[in-house]
């Protein structure tokens, strides 16, 4: 089985070029960074005024909403799919199994690059990725939690 | 994937498990495990286009040697199967 044809770097080019504040998170930042880590789908969190932009950038490539922008707003997350699965957060603040709240604009103000191909793809920065871990924390963020502890030290 | 394991992987943890991923000690072999993955992955795909592209097919083979139950759940549960996609 081969991976569909998704053009990855044409999608991270095309979110850019919206001008939508768009955080990836989720596993494949962890990749981006260096962490082998395997996952399915990609996660974004998103300015929450930013949802046509970038519904707009992801229509190029037939991935199409579950939520209307409003309906999205309401429930502070939709999907975007066809063969590949894009789970986008959209809520200004949200909170942390232990009880912390994370907002977005503080992620946006420290949020950091990482170069795929000819595109700049926005993350957050590694504090902010643990964070993240600790909005829906199951099993496997934990473990990523450690993975990004380790990273953390090792790049001092 | 049977039900059980699908419900232990995708419960909420407490806050206690929370409190020990953040701040409990982390052993020297889980450290060195995690620096040696991390040398091996950055070393084979230097770049970050190739860690992406090497996801996308581990993943597909992940799916190839998956049951359909598994296959249904979309998401991978362990990290440390990424190494071992790339053995088999």
């Amino acid at each position: 089985m081969e991976p569909s044809a998704f053009d990855e770097a044409g999608f991270f080019a095309a979110v850019r070029d919206s001008g939508a504040r768009a955080l990836l998170i989720g596993r494949r930042a962890l990749v981006l960074l260096g962490l082998p880590v395997l996952t399915a789908d990609y996660d974004f969190w998103l300015g929450i005024d930013d949802i046509v932009a970038f519904n707009d950038a992801a229509s190029r490539f037939d991935l199409h909403p579950s939520r209307t922008p409003a309906e999205a707003r309401r429930h502070g997350r939709y999907v975007l799919e066809n063969d590949e699965h894009v789970d986008v957060l959209v809520a200004r603040s949200l909170p942390t199994a232990t009880g912390a709240t994370i907002d977005f604009d503080g992620l946006w103000t420290r949020r950091r690059t990482v170069r795929v191909a000819d595109v700049d793809v926005t993350i957050p920065s590694l504090d902010d990725l643990v964070l993240t871990k600790q909005i829906a924390s199951r099993p496997k963020d934990l473990e990523d939690i450690r993975l990004l502890r380790i990273l953390k030290e090792q790049q001092g | 994937m049977n039900e059980a394991i699908r419900q232990q992987v995708n419960r909420l943890v407490t806050p206690e498990e929370i409190e020990q991923a953040l701040h409990g000690d982390i052993s020297s072999d889980e450290r060195d495990e995690v620096q040696s993955l991390i040398r091996w992955f950055t070393a084979r795909y230097p770049t970050a286009e190739a860690r992406l592209a090497y996801v996308r097919h581990a993943y597909a083979r992940w799916l190839i040697n998956s049951s359909p139950a598994s296959r249904r759940g979309r998401k991978l549960v362990d990290s440390r199967l990424a190494k071992d996609c790339e053995n088999q």
